[in-house]
């Protein structure tokens, strides 16, 4: 980290900002906010996975004792809303198409009144036929689930790069296999909650543990048909998010209809059964077929993948999700010709969204494998393989991502030498095997309007404390802290002299939030632009009091000093204070903001989406059981490339999670469904990597700097996740001989695989 | 709906007993709560009553004679037990399964008594209890009486305790010279539920087996003891052949369903393996 050697606060660990109050529980989450009269609301789910509703008749719950509102889709403005496709509603308009979906609610001043309130809700039921399955969906005699939505597809993708046919034709070796992934479920220690009120002038306030602030305004105010400002929405300290608090639900939704009837305060905090049903919206599930033309010194000449994404019953995130899937690993090595169809199919399940790794897991989960496989056919190395195909600074992928800074061959070299690959190959033990593959994320991302930014306030108080304003908002990742470094680095005050904002839409700027990986990146560059330009207004006023040039200055320690006559300084307090107290005062505050060099994609999908790219290589050794199929992880090694490290424990904790949710995908987790109901909605059967199922993992940062990051940061938070199952489905190849192309990869499905090789005489 | 019912907390076991007796087939105990309180809110039950023995004097306490053995109070903690220096010294089957058992924070709540009573197949202790031929001791107003662990268990979530029955504590006999061995098989996680579970005990010299007790957890509708796969063992030469056909005999027993960690056919090889396994342990044990 030879840069970060330079900086006074950056790469340093300091106390998370907001650690001690969540150390001692002081932290107030959405469940500890208290609002006068508040009620508790309550939410009467379709019990049907697709049914018309021919009559809902609340007049037997309006008459209970305690009750003081019931809603269904008659209390609002029936007005689908979605970030993508309008095709949701906060109640259900006509009928509900899952077991789980919203289809009227209960206000009441208790949750035992409000519950048994929801029994005496009659619902006249018509039900209708179902589809459980993606590619049964697309059949011509399916039910469709949206009557405009033909064969039931939400979204499809045909992009063809080059010519495809003549570079198949041109590899010396093709490859070709389906890969089928599974609906993997964030499993946040908090479930989805909100507090809403309404005002008598006509305003919402939402209390709620998002991680996407203003856009949850958004959808508010579409669904609620009012204007944006006419929404506050305020964050709530957020119990994990990962994807899954970035509001395609529709508990806040509920919550101010309720509050808006009620004329009382509504609080709905989603019980966990709630919560695996209709919260946190699990991952994209994908069947992804692909072909890899390869020439015989491994390098790729071609690559054509189909993917069959199941979207669930509406849309939320899943078209960009599945976007992401078809078209974000060809950033990750060099080749030109390349073909990517993908169909968003609904089906009457859970909707599905936003989840760590955002579709690039399950294209990683193939096209990783692919890698493998090509390297064993072709008899090389797959480190031999990934770096003579890895992408390199300047590279532009076939879909016009273009790669500024990239450190994947340096990820690639340390990940061997961490997992000890030569010597461990060299010395090989029964059952025993090694896997690697590699990854890349964005740093942010073009999705929503032609905007990929931040903005930040930074307002001095005149003890020469900086008070940043954000909205973008602190979801347990660091955040806050990470923002706090890098304004103290650029005003040259100390990391305690810097605090940060709570979320707020009524007080902060307009934020995109916490996704894409983007926080560090988009929200450090316009936190740190507000810093230069608060720093210019210090240097203009200490410029007078020193009596000398401003560009003549430096800020060091909460001091501002003239270089080269150190004894001439003063500090950052006396600047702030000597500006507002005088004749003409006026406070020290700037704004900065930040655009990232990304485009939207065009008709054709083609576009840089992201201002950098972050690259790494990860590697795993197993051992499998052969009597039983277990699979132990023994060591895990994780190289990232991220740019500068602003906050090393901050960072750390990105891969470690990272790598326990990646282990989990692979080899524990997913939502079983069963005629659209999950049969395992609880921590006892729907298991996740404890602290004891984790490996030793090892983990190194490169040596990188992005020219167009804060300090030369970069993104990380879900670069980790997206490649672990195809490692450890490639490691399991390597000690058994077994491929397993279906996730999660269990012990049974491992067992019987080695049996059928047996039985085949492998 | 979240339960409704009337709580009770009597502060004696007579009273205990007489509240039981008084509401019988309605009332619920409540010890550790681990699991009853998530069945409540699964609504998987629906009592009338929740009799609480948080106040009820002498379901505490583990006491430990050379004569006697190991008397456990129904009331006493998995944690507790796990810690107690006389289990680790004399029972290290009993430590090392209650080990296994969840995480500590489930451990530091759930009751030994509570555990038993609740007759979840897919628990560790039953089985390690069964395999040292520990005894539960039934109260009621009617009266005691003990009945073996083998006994108790009678079907899927059910018991031997009559309604008005509560149990009080768990006795262990004096630790005999026998060797011992469990697997708890957990491939999602460590902190599962068991895929399978073996305890064994076993008596005998060099490769001979004078006596062997095999119990399993997590593959029937009860906790089980594998008696024809003892049968196999039982006074014979432990060569390799033989507890391949005890395994063998012990997944012919089991009754495994299908869950989140396996299918039925899954299970009942796992059973063989792991059986075999443990036999293994054990006799490698033996001086």
């Amino acid at each position: 980290m030879s840069k970060a050697e330079n900086y006074a606060v950056l790469g340093r660990n300091f106390d998370r900002f907001e650690g001690h109050d969540k150390v001692t529980g002081s932290a107030a989450y959405v469940a500890d906010v208290f609002l006068p009269g508040m009620l508790t609301g309550r939410i009467l789910r379709s019990p049907l996975p697709h049914a018309r509703i021919r009559n809902i008749d609340t007049s037997r719950a309006e008459k209970l004792r305690g009750v003081k509102a019931v809603v269904t889709a008659e209390d609002t403005i029936k007005k689908g809303w979605g970030v993508f496709f309008p095709d949701q509603y906060p109640l259900s308009v006509g009928k509900a198409r899952y077991v789980g979906e919203e289809v009227a609610a209960v206000a009441a001043i208790d949750r035992d009144t409000a519950e048994e309130a929801l029994e005496l809700i009659d619902v006249d039921w018509e039900e209708l036929p179902a589809v459980f399955d993606a590619a049964e969906a697309m059949e011509p005699d399916a039910p469709l689930i949206h009557e405009e939505k033909e064969n039931n597809i939400a979204l499809t993708i045909d992009v063809v790069r080059g010519d495809i046919d003549a570079a198949f034709k041109d590899s010396d070796l093709v490859v070709e296999d389906t890969f089928e992934s599974v609906p993997q479920w964030h499993s946040a220690i908090e479930t989805i909650g909100s507090v809403a009120d309404y005002s008598a002038n006509g305003k919402y306030t939402v209390y709620m543990n998002t991680q996407t602030l203003f856009m949850a305004r958004m959808r508010l105010a579409t669904a609620l048909g009012v204007r944006e400002a006419d929404v506050r929405v305020i964050q709530t300290a957020v119990g994990g998010g990962f994807g899954g608090k970035s509001c395609d639900d529709n508990n806040a939704m509920v919550a101010a209809i309720l509050a808006r009837k009620a004329r009382r305060p509504v609080k709905i905090i989603n019980t966990r059964e709630e919560e695996f049903l209709a919260g946190s919206r699990p991952r994209v599930n994908m069947k992804v077929w692909v072909r890899m033309g390869f020439k015989s010194d491994g390098r790729i000449r071609a690559k054509h993948m189909r993917i069959i994404a199941d979207n669930g019953a509406y849309s939320g995130k899943a078209p960009a999700i599945t976007g992401v899937a078809a078209l974000r690993h060809d950033t990750c090595y060099k080749y030109s010709d390349v073909r990517s169809e993908a169909y968003l199919v609904y089906t009457n399940k859970i909707p599905t969204g936003a989840f760590r790794g955002f579709g690039n897991p399950s294209a990683e989960f193939s096209v990783e494998q692919m890698m493998d496989i090509a390297a064993d056919e072709l008899g090389m190395d797959p480190f031999e393989m990934a770096r003579l195909n890895a992408a390199e600074e300047g590279y532009v992928s076939p879909h016009g991502n273009r790669v500024i800074s990239c450190e994947l061959r340096q990820c690639i070299d340390r990940t061997e030498r961490m997992i000890g690959w030569k010597e461990k190959r060299a010395e090989r033990k029964p059952n025993r095997g090694l896997g690697m593959g590699c990854t890349v994320h964005v740093s942010g991302k073009r999705h929503f309007g032609d905007y990929d930014g931040s903005s930040a306030t930074i307002k001095m108080n005149e003890d020469g404390k900086a008070f940043i304003l954000s909205g973008e908002g602190e979801t347990g990742q660091g955040h806050w802290t990470a923002m706090c470094q890098i304004a103290a680095e650029e005003l040259g005050v100390p990391f305690s002299d810097v605090a940060i904002s709570e979320a707020d839409t009524d007080l902060t700027t307009f934020c995109l939030g916490n996704y894409a990986s983007r926080l560090t990146y988009v929200a450090g560059n316009a936190v740190k632009n507000a810093a230069t330009a608060v720093k210019e207004i210090l240097h203009e006023t200490a410029a007078e009091m020193l009596e000398c040039d401003p560009g003549d200055l430096v800020s060091r320690d909460g001091f501002i000093f003239v270089k080269g006559a150190e004894q001439r300084s003063i500090s950052v307090a006396d600047v702030v204070r000597g500006r507002q107290f005088r004749r003409g005062g006026a406070p020290v505050v700037a704004s900065g903001s930040f655009d990232a060099d990304s485009v939207s994609q065009d008709a054709l999908r083609y576009g840089n989406e992201s201002g950098a790219y972050n690259f790494g290589a990860q590697a795993a050794e197993v051992e499998v059981d052969p009597d039983t199929g277990h699979v132990k992880v023994i060591q895990y090694a994780v190289a990232s490339d991220c740019g500068t490290v602003i906050y090393p424990i901050g960072a750390e904790g990105q891969v470690e999670g990272s790598i326990a949710q990646g282990l989990g995908y692979a080899l524990i987790e997913g939502i079983r469904m069963e005629e659209g109901r999950p049969v395992n909605p609880n921590f006892s059967d729907y298991r996740l990597a404890s602290m004891r199922d984790m490996p030793d993992l090892v983990h190194e940062f490169a040596d990188s700097y992005e020219p167009t990051g804060p300090f030369g940061a970069k993104g990380l938070g879900e670069l980790g996740m997206d490649p672990v199952a195809a490692i450890i489905s490639n490691a399991i190849y390597d000690a058994v001989g077994v491929r397993i192309r279906t996730l999660p990869i269990t012990a049974e499905k491992v067992l019987r695989a080695l049996q059928e090789k047996k039985k085949n005489g492998g | 709906m979240r339960a409704k019912f009337d709580y009770l907390a009597p502060t004696s076991l007579d009273e205990a007993c007489a509240l039981l007796q008084e509401h019988e087939g309605d009332a619920k105990l409540l010890a550790g709560g681990t699991a009853l309180v998530m069945w409540l809110r699964m609504g998987l039950l629906s009592p009338g009553y929740v009799i609480d023995l948080e106040n009820v004097p002498g379901l505490d306490g583990i006491s430990y004679d050379p004569a006697d053995g190991l008397r456990i109070g129904a009331g006493v903690k998995h944690r507790d037990l796990e810690m107690c220096p006389e289990v680790q010294e004399h029972y290290p089957l009993l430590r090392e399964t209650f080990y296994k058992v969840a995480q500590p924070r489930i451990r530091l709540m759930a009751t030994v008594g509570g555990n038993l009573s609740h007759g979840d197949p897919m628990t560790d202790p039953g089985a390690s209890f069964m395999a040292l031929d520990a005894e539960v001791t039934l109260c009621s107003s009617r009266g005691e009486r003990t009945l073996s662990v083998e006994d108790f268990f009678v079907d899927y979530y059910e018991t031997a305790l009559e309604p008005d029955e509560l149990l009080t504590s768990v006795h262990v006999p004096p630790p005999a010279e026998a060797v011992w061995s469990h697997i708890k098989f957990t491939p999602r996680s460590e902190e599962d539920f068991a895929t399978v579970g073996v305890a064994v005990t076993m008596t005998g010299e060099g490769s001979r087996c004078d006596d062997v007790r095999i119990a399993l957890n997590s593959v029937g509708p009860t906790i089980f003891r594998a008696h024809a796969a003892e049968d196999v063992l039982r006074g014979r030469d432990l060569s390799p052949a033989r507890i391949e056909e005890a395994g063998a005999a012990a997944a012919d027993a089991s009754d495994p369903i299908e869950d989140v960690r396996g299918s039925p056919d899954y299970k009942r090889e796992l059973t063989a393996v792991f059986v075999r396994r443990a036999l293994e342990q054990a006799a490698a044990r033996l001086g």
